[in-house]
């Protein structure tokens, strides 16, 4: 196990090496003024001209890739060129914290919604059980997250109050505030992984309910109950965990809509905002951050493959 | 010699503290614990407050913005929304604006201008507290102002190679080798602003030439900044106060006071989501309204709302090759497009018609000169123009972004001159790229932008041979070299009236029309400073 886990920690490098290498190509075959959108639509060309020069941008893209990966490996991501100078290391861990907690948020939400209905949906197939679930899953499926957003703010957030429109209150604020300001948004998040969890469980109860050990089970007579959370819902968690990861890589990396919407200074507003602005040092690091989450995040789901199926060896 | 005298304004306050969101956790709790089981958990907000015998106000001021600057560094960076937040309120000027968009003391205490304006000697507030601690002496004055110089190109071009000096500790003079009559407007305000502050702070710089550190004399000062989140301003409580408390506000001249304790300003992009905070009260103020959204604020008893003259939506040619060099053809363009239509679609009801070059924010400078070429809309007079350019078939290439419905703009544009017989075509992009691809002359032939407004006529950076569009005639650069050695305001003006007439017949470009910037806010917010912008130096919010 130990060394399979270092093979794969190995093979992240050359993987990391390559993502910088299309980041940097991209971003700087893209068209866009850094100078322009850090001076303001008003600035002469004069003064565009000079701070493209101060910052180094009138280079040949080579040597800009070899300066900026050669301080990445010194563990040096750069500052900001237009947000207020910041080091993107702080910039990136500042942004990280909203996003982690609006994604854990929002997969619980998931997790407890999609799994017990998923569930249910099987052991009642066919019945109006079944059919409530699929209407809510195919919901959550076809809603898009702004649209559902929205309406969860008109209703808790203007009608009742229950909720603050939008903005991120950190932990420090009170636990009260911090969880009112992401429970729309993880709601909005949520509801979308939610749904395909639903489907996700649901289709691979079937398949396992139908099999034959469980099939010998309930001729042995073991009840109902049982059959269902500790044989048949263990073995159908395999498809539930890849899903449950690559939710958490989507809610990680795409909350771009629902950070927007209910003004989450998150990695996907970052990003957005990066963007726009063609501020190259952050989008550069935040798509290397997130190339690392995404495998840090494959590797820990194939682990877990092991401790819930111990059939399974990984080597 | 002539000398100007601070003018002052009045409020009275006590100030309280509140905090936003503490009621409603019981509801929170009890839906959200059957879901997640985390929702046990509850802290309670709190806000100590004050009143006085008829109103109480909240100490916390909440503005929802619809930008984020990349710097607060007024001095260099033009973003509109740094100007909203620190202008006035962490940053003062030695001259502000009054109503009459005329030139006032403000940090200056009084100012000594000679007969043909070509040298200026600034008498200093003394007592003027940084909000490092220290007292602003012209030695701080000097630094900030030859720093704005050097980092503003419309200001070198203005002063030449002229620069402030100190004469003592509490005056400052400036001398050019020619009258500079609108020197004090410009100083006053301009898209990057002559702000003041300490001398260190001023060689303080991060690697994009901006000031590391905030340090003004306003009656505000800068706390802190959480990038896409929220910049929070604080009371400085060395703030002296000037002028005469008892006078009423002025443009941004006169007595100012900080009521609130904190102001903070959050980043907001989504318009629905500004709105639906001010409905709730969570904010106190929001910025950029649409004609979508004002109709639902401005009709809401609780709120109110603000619009003015922001500035100007303007179609600029390509002067340096192709169709837009051709004066005949640009005028074709101008004598067959209807200005309503294109001002419609892209602002809805949020705009004027009007031929100014300036807006009427800028009255001193307001003139209809040129209007007979305003807004023709004869497409049968801009055919025959068509053919007296030489027009034979070739593609007409406008370039614009796809922010602010210029592309939608650049639609109708294109329908239209389909209409007159041109061949168009539209490249639509991102606002950085649209930055980028409008520096080729080779790329474009035309591009649709907007304009803020500007304190004095020559500000417009179109007018600029090196600026994208590349407006190069030798008329036009006499005029304004006659615009800026004008020896009173009085000829500035004349020059600036014959200049727009020229424009218009010339065409360097087409000036559209009159964007509305608007603003809806709460009506318990009092006493901010709408004058090209809202402004809150001076504002509180009543319970």
């Amino acid at each position: 196990m130990g060394k399979y886990i270092v093979k794969r920690i190995i093979s992240v490098i050359p993987v990391l090496f390559v993502v910088s290498i299309i980041v940097f190509s991209l971003l700087h075959l893209t068209p866009g003024d850094t100078a322009s959108a850090i001076l303001g639509t008003e600035a002469s060309q004069e003064d565009i001209n000079a701070l493209n020069h101060r910052l180094g941008l009138d280079k040949p893209i080579i040597i800009q890739y070899v300066d900026w990966i050669g301080n990445v490996f010194r563990g040096d991501f750069g500052t900001s060129v237009a947000s207020n100078n910041e080091a993107v290391s702080s910039m990136i861990a500042t942004h990280f914290k909203p996003t982690i907690e609006l994604a854990g948020y929002a997969l619980m939400i998931s997790v407890f919604l999609a799994l017990p209905l998923g569930m249910l949906a099987a052991k009642f197939k066919g019945t109006v059980v079944d059919y409530g679930v699929s209407t809510v899953a195919l919901l959550g499926i076809s809603l898009p997250s702004f649209l559902l957003g929205l309406g969860l703010m008109m209703l808790f957030a203007v009608k009742l109050r229950w909720f603050p429109v939008s903005g991120y209150k950190p932990w420090s604020a009170g636990i009260e505030l911090h969880i009112k300001s992401l429970t729309l948004p993880a709601i909005s998040l949520g509801f979308m992984y939610a749904a395909f969890m639903m489907r996700i469980t649901r289709a691979s109860m079937l398949e396992v309910l139908n099999s034959d050990y469980i099939k010998m089970a309930k001729a042995k007579g073991v009840k109902e109950s049982v059959i269902v959370t500790k044989h048949a819902f263990r073995n159908s968690l395999i498809t539930v965990i890849t899903v449950i990861g690559q939710s958490l890589i989507g809610a990680l990396s795409g909350a771009v809509v629902v950070e927007t919407l209910f003004g989450v200074p998150g990695m996907g507003s970052l990003i957005v905002n990066s963007i726009a602005r063609r501020d190259y040092q952050v989008i550069q690091a935040v798509v290397l951050v997130m190339a690392l989450l995404n495998v840090s995040i494959n590797l820990i789901v194939d682990l877990l493959y092991g401790i819930v199926d111990p059939r399974i060896r990984l080597e | 010699m002539y000398e100007i005298d601070a003018g002052t304004l009045f409020f009275i306050s006590k100030t309280q503290e509140e905090e936003f969101m503490k009621k409603g956790l019981k509801k929170v709790i009890a839906l959200f614990l059957s879901m997640t089981c985390v929702m046990s958990l509850a802290a309670c907000s709190s806000g100590d407050s004050t009143s006085n015998a008829t109103k109480t106000y909240k100490s916390v001021i909440n503005i929802a913005a619809n930008q984020e600057a990349p710097s607060l560094d007024l001095m260099k960076n033009t973003t509109a929304i740094g100007r909203y937040i620190c202008s006035g309120a962490v940053f003062e000027k030695l001259v502000t604006l009054n109503a009459n968009s005329e030139p006032v003391p403000e940090l200056a205490e009084s100012i000594n201008a000679s007969a043909d304006s070509s040298s200026y000697v600034f008498n200093l507030r003394k007592g003027v507290k940084f909000h490092d601690g220290t007292e602003m002496k012209a030695a701080d004055v000097v630094a900030s102002m030859n720093r704005w110089i050097n980092g503003y190109s419309s200001a070198k071009t203005l002063v030449g190679t002229s620069r402030f000096e100190v004469v003592d500790d509490y005056t400052v003079k400036i001398a050019f080798t020619a009258p500079c009559v609108t020197f004090l407007s410009v100083i006053a305000s301009s898209s990057q602003v002559a702000i003041i502050t300490t001398a260190s702070a001023c060689t303080n710089e991060d690697s994009n030439g901006y000031l590391t550190n905030y340090i003004g004399t306003g009656p505000y000062k800068f706390k802190e900044w959480k990038l896409n989140d929220v910049i929070t301003l604080e009371k400085f409580n060395e703030y002296v106060p000037y002028g005469d408390a008892n006078a009423s506000t002025d443009g941004w001249a006169g007595y100012k006071n900080a009521y609130a304790t904190t102001i903070n300003f959050y980043y907001v992009p989504d318009e629905a989501t500004r709105v639906a905070g001010l409905q709730t009260g969570q904010y106190d103020c929001a910025f950029g309204l649409s004609s979508d959204t004002y109709d639902s604020v401005n009709n809401n008893s609780d709120l109110s709302t603000f619009a003015e003259q922001g500035g100007t939506n303007v179609l600029v040619f390509n002067k340096k090759q192709g169709l837009g060099a051709n004066q005949l053809f640009r005028q074709a363009v101008n004598t067959g497009i209807n200005y309503t239509d294109l001002n419609t679609v892209m602002a809805g009801k949020f705009f004027e018609l009007g031929s100014c070059y300036m807006d009427n924010t800028q009255s001193y400078w307001v003139t209809d000169a040129g209007k007979a070429n305003y807004n023709i809309n004869d497409i049968t007079k801009a055919k025959a123009l068509l053919a007296q350019s030489g027009y034979n078939g070739e593609t007409f290439r406008i370039l614009t972004s796809n922010i602010s419905n210029f592309d939608k703009l650049a639609e109708v544009l294109r329908q239209e001159l389909v209409a007159m017989g041109i061949n168009v075509t539209v490249t639509t992009v991102d606002w950085a790229t649209f930055t980028s691809y409008r520096t080729d002359p080779t790329g474009y032939d035309l591009y649709l932008t907007s304009f803020a407004s500007v304190s004095v006529p020559s500000q417009k950076v179109y007018f600029g041979s090196t600026y994208p569009g590349w407006t190069n005639d030798a008329q036009l650069t006499d005029y304004l070299n006659q615009f800026n050695s004008a020896t009173t305001l009085e000829q500035a003006k004349a020059v600036w009236v014959k200049t727009q007439e020229y424009c218009w017949q010339t065409l360097p470009i087409i000036n559209l029309g009159h964007y509305t910037a608007s603003y809806g806010y709460s009506k318990k917010l009092e006493g901010s400073v709408n004058y090209q912008g809202m402004y809150f130096w001076n504002a509180r919010v009543a319970e």
